[in-house]
């Protein structure tokens, strides 16, 4: 079990287990200091904690601090972990409601939306694993053709059904592996920010929008100390500051 | 000026709802020399801003132009607006028109009226119709009596921050005319200073002699207290060839600045002096809870209109605030800076029912009275509605069996959750990232392809007589032979002889019955079997022969045993080799 260096007060820092710290941020929490439970929240993500318990309680911390971009955050970090976790899903909703910029995905087509809906029912291990089911259980059928000219018929069918769902199955892996890797989704964290029409300040380049706390943006490209990103379902894009926002993807 | 005038154009353009286009000039009278500024503004919500056709221009040539777009989000609308700046030159005195500019949008075209403009005669100042006739009426005038400048101050002792009119005289007598003059302002430290940008000109006669006046003012806001003193400004009237240029200046001018009174003085002042209203109002009265209304305060009054600073909001627990943003609207045609300054809020209301938003207010000192006035906006009733996209209420059934619905006072996000039994701890790697899982997906692929193979080779044997002979050949022939193992030396060559040719017809599918050894050495030859080991199978059926006919020791009966397992197995592989090509 790790270690975790947590200043619970002022006066005193100690090695504690990764539980002992979250119990001592929930106490924080429950007793209303929300800022010191979010400093031994971001302790435990520092310190290389990956749980989605951890994401929602460090962004209920954030929400009750007014800090509705790292609010946001947190809440799609602890969904990357746990999609089907009810009371994370309500509060993320409850803080994009409260997000000033209401920036609306484009409807897609029903083979996207399927794709989307899975993506938002299962992680990213979860939907490989149930892809690497289907394809034994697609070799076993093909099993049974081969070995039982009675039930051919029947298992080539099942086949087809199966390897559908396993293609529309590996396209979503492949999409989501891509997207992180090329196209990771960002929130921005600062109170506002200015988009710009190119990687400088307002002496470079026009400022093209404004952008507010808690806007999930995708994020395209970097160059230096600036971010390229684009809006979820408009044509609009621009550079913002670094600083400005934070991945979701912690890998 | 330039940006000065482009910020301000950006900040008080309202957005049209009649008119995506508007025009207008900087002047709408100058001379021959001299330049106007069209300013054409074109608002909307397109992403790219459309271009102004100036087609109908009329007399004038564009000198310059510059562009200055903005595009803003904010609550999902996006209002964009370019400002295009062109600096035009009049080609002809007289009245002249700038003609309708067109912005095409959608297809539709919209268009903005004429704007009429009089140009006067190069190096001719503007001047009234009552100018008097240079030819007829000229006085005699002594030096430095045909050109002159002041400066002075319309309050010489104001309070900190109060406005004060400085205004820059350029008396130029009747009948003597100059080219455009270069005016240059004193630097104004101490001061927050606006030039209020149209000059002023009025006949004034002076001991006879008539001039045309010619008023620039600004307006200043003393920044510090005490004795100020106002440099002297400075006009350089150009010569000609004949004569040098003139440089006129005027007398510095002192003005003693006075502090605030303690007295009276409001918590909430913030520094701003003059006379002022104000007045708020919020985009809608009825919205859903958790959802933006914009909060718009707008001060309007009498002084220093752009430092002004935003009314500190009431506390209130209902509602949660966001960042503001302001605009100006300036307005000094009376010769006094007048205008608006409006302070725009996203506010959310965070409970449900009939809220009310609670005055704010705003502390200001009104020189003209000498004394601090407290004014506030009246409070703003708004009805907030639950969100029908929450989860359906839960109902309750009263004493009188009533079904009545929860009214959600507030909505809030849920608790935190407890400490989980393990965290994880880690970055793990995704399956997907791991060679067991693809190692996974690899290995029921071959046990496919296996799976088909042995049942395509089943099937063959079913079919083909001659691959199952083949197939078994060497199998029963090694049979023949571990069943002799432990029989007699005649019984042993006699196996040999059995298993030999039994393999032997197999291989070549045809039937044992009837093979005579010449023949047999026949289809071997025909089946391009190498001669050594036809050589090899001739020899061992002459040995067995004998071992048959003839008697022959154990170790005889035994070598030929060996010797025809050795035989098979060298022919298997021949046969296979021969089989792969």
């Amino acid at each position: 079990m790790m270690g975790l260096l947590v200043t619970v007060s002022a006066v005193s820092a100690q090695a504690v287990s990764p539980t002992e710290a979250m119990t001592a941020g929930n106490q924080s929490y429950e007793a209303g200091n929300y800022a010191q439970a979010v400093e031994i929240y971001e302790t435990m993500v520092a310190a290389g904690i990956q749980d989605s318990t951890l994401y929602y309680n460090l962004g209920n911390a954030y929400f009750k601090q007014g800090q509705l971009g790292k609010a946001i955050l947190n809440y799609r970090r602890a969904y990357r972990l746990d999609p089907r976790d009810v009371d994370n899903n309500v509060n993320l909703a409850l803080a994009r409601s409260q997000a000033l910029d209401k920036l609306d995905t484009a409807n897609d087509g029903a083979v996207t939306n399927f794709v989307k809906a899975a993506e938002d029912w299962l992680t990213l291990d979860e939907a490989s694993m149930l892809a690497l089911g289907l394809w034994l259980l697609l070799c076993g059928l093909a099993i049974v053709a081969i070995l039982l000219p009675r039930f051919r018929q029947v298992s080539l069918w099942a086949m087809a059904v199966v390897g559908l769902f396993l293609i529309v199955g590996l396209i979503s892996i492949a999409n989501r592996l891509y997207n992180d890797y090329a196209y990771p989704p960002a929130v921005v964290v600062a109170e506002q920010v200015s988009v710009m029409s190119g990687p400088g300040g307002a002496d470079q380049y026009v400022v093209e929008f404004d952008l507010h706390t808690g806007a999930e943006v995708t994020q395209l490209e970097s160059h230096d100390n600036w971010r390229r990103v684009s809006l979820p379902g408009h044509d609009f894009q621009g550079w913002v500051s670094a600083d400005a926002l934070e991945l979701v993807n912690l890998n | 000026m330039l940006l000065v005038g482009l910020l301000s154009i950006l900040l008080t353009s309202p957005i049209s709802a009649q008119s995506p286009i508007t025009a207008r000039v900087d002047r709408n009278t100058l001379t021959i020399d001299e330049q106007v500024v069209l300013t054409v503004t074109v608002t909307g919500d397109f992403l790219k801003i459309p271009q102004p056709d100036l087609a109908n221009l009329g007399e004038f040539i564009v000198v310059s132009s510059s562009t200055s777009t903005q595009v803003s989000i904010v609550n999902g609308q996006m209002t964009s607006q370019g400002v295009y700046l062109y600096r035009l030159q009049p080609l002809h005195e007289g009245a002249v028109e700038i003609g309708s500019i067109g912005v095409n949008i959608d297809g539709q075209l919209y268009q903005t009226d004429p704007i009429q403009l009089e140009v006067f005669a190069g190096g001719t100042p503007i001047q009234p119709p009552s100018q008097t006739n240079p030819d007829t009426d000229a006085p005699t005038l002594s030096p430095g009596e045909e050109f002159f400048v002041k400066a002075q101050v319309d309050n010489p002792n104001p309070f900190l921050g109060q406005q004060i009119i400085y205004t820059f005289q350029i008396y130029q007598a009747s009948g003597f005319a100059f080219g455009q003059p270069d005016y240059t302002p004193p630097p104004f430290t101490d001061f927050w200073s606006q030039e209020i940008i149209a000059p002023l000109h009025h006949p004034e006669e002076i001991n006879g002699i008539t001039y045309m006046v010619t008023e620039i003012m600004t307006a200043l806001f003393p920044a510090n207290l005490g004795t100020i003193t106002i440099e002297p400004a400075s006009l350089v009237i150009p010569g000609s060839l004949l004569s040098p240029d003139i440089r006129l200046e005027t007398e510095p001018v002192t003005v003693e600045v006075k502090s605030l009174p303690e007295q009276g003085k409001p918590e909430d002042f913030s520094g701003a002096v003059g006379q002022y209203s104000i007045n708020a109002n919020l985009s809608d009265s009825e919205v859903v809870i958790n959802h933006p209304l914009t909060l718009r305060v707008t001060i309007e009054g009498t002084g220093n209109i752009q430092t002004l600073a935003e009314p500190v909001l009431p506390e209130m627990d209902k509602w949660r605030m966001f960042e503001s943003k302001s605009f100006t609207d300036i307005d000094a045609s009376n010769g006094r800076m007048t205008g608006t300054r409006t302070f725009e809020r996203l506010v959310v209301p965070g409970q449900a029912g009939e809220l009310t938003f609670e005055p704010i207010s705003f502390s200001y000192y009104d020189p003209d009275a000498q004394a601090y006035n407290t004014i506030s906006t009246e409070p703003i009733p708004v009805t907030v509605l639950p969100d029908d996209s929450q989860p359906a209420l839960p109902t309750v059934v009263d004493f009188n069996d009533e079904e009545q619905t929860v009214n959600l006072l507030a909505s809030d996000i849920r608790h935190i959750k407890p400490v989980p039994t393990s965290l994880n701890v880690g970055t793990a790697l995704s399956v997907a990232g791991q060679v067991v899982y693809w190692m996974a997906w690899i290995v029921p692929l071959f046990l496919v392809a296996g799976v088909q193979i042995w049942q395509h080779r089943q099937q063959r044997l079913q079919k083909d007589p001659a691959f199952a002979r083949d197939q078994r050949a060497k199998r029963q022939a090694l049979t023949i032979l571990d069943e002799a193992k432990t029989a007699g030396s005649k019984e042993q060559a006699a196996a040999a002889g059995r298993a030999l040719l039994g393999y032997l017809s197999d291989k070549l599918n045809k039937p044992t019955a009837g093979l005579t050894t010449g023949g047999l050495i026949r289809l071997l030859r025909e089946s391009r079997l190498q001669t050594r080991h036809i050589e090899r199978i001739e020899a061992l059926l002459h040995q067995i022969d004998i071992g048959r006919f003839a008697p022959i020791s154990a170790g005889d009966a035994e070598s030929i045993i060996v010797e025809t397992r050795r035989l098979i197995d060298d022919l298997e592989k021949s046969f296979s080799r021969q089989r792969k090509r």
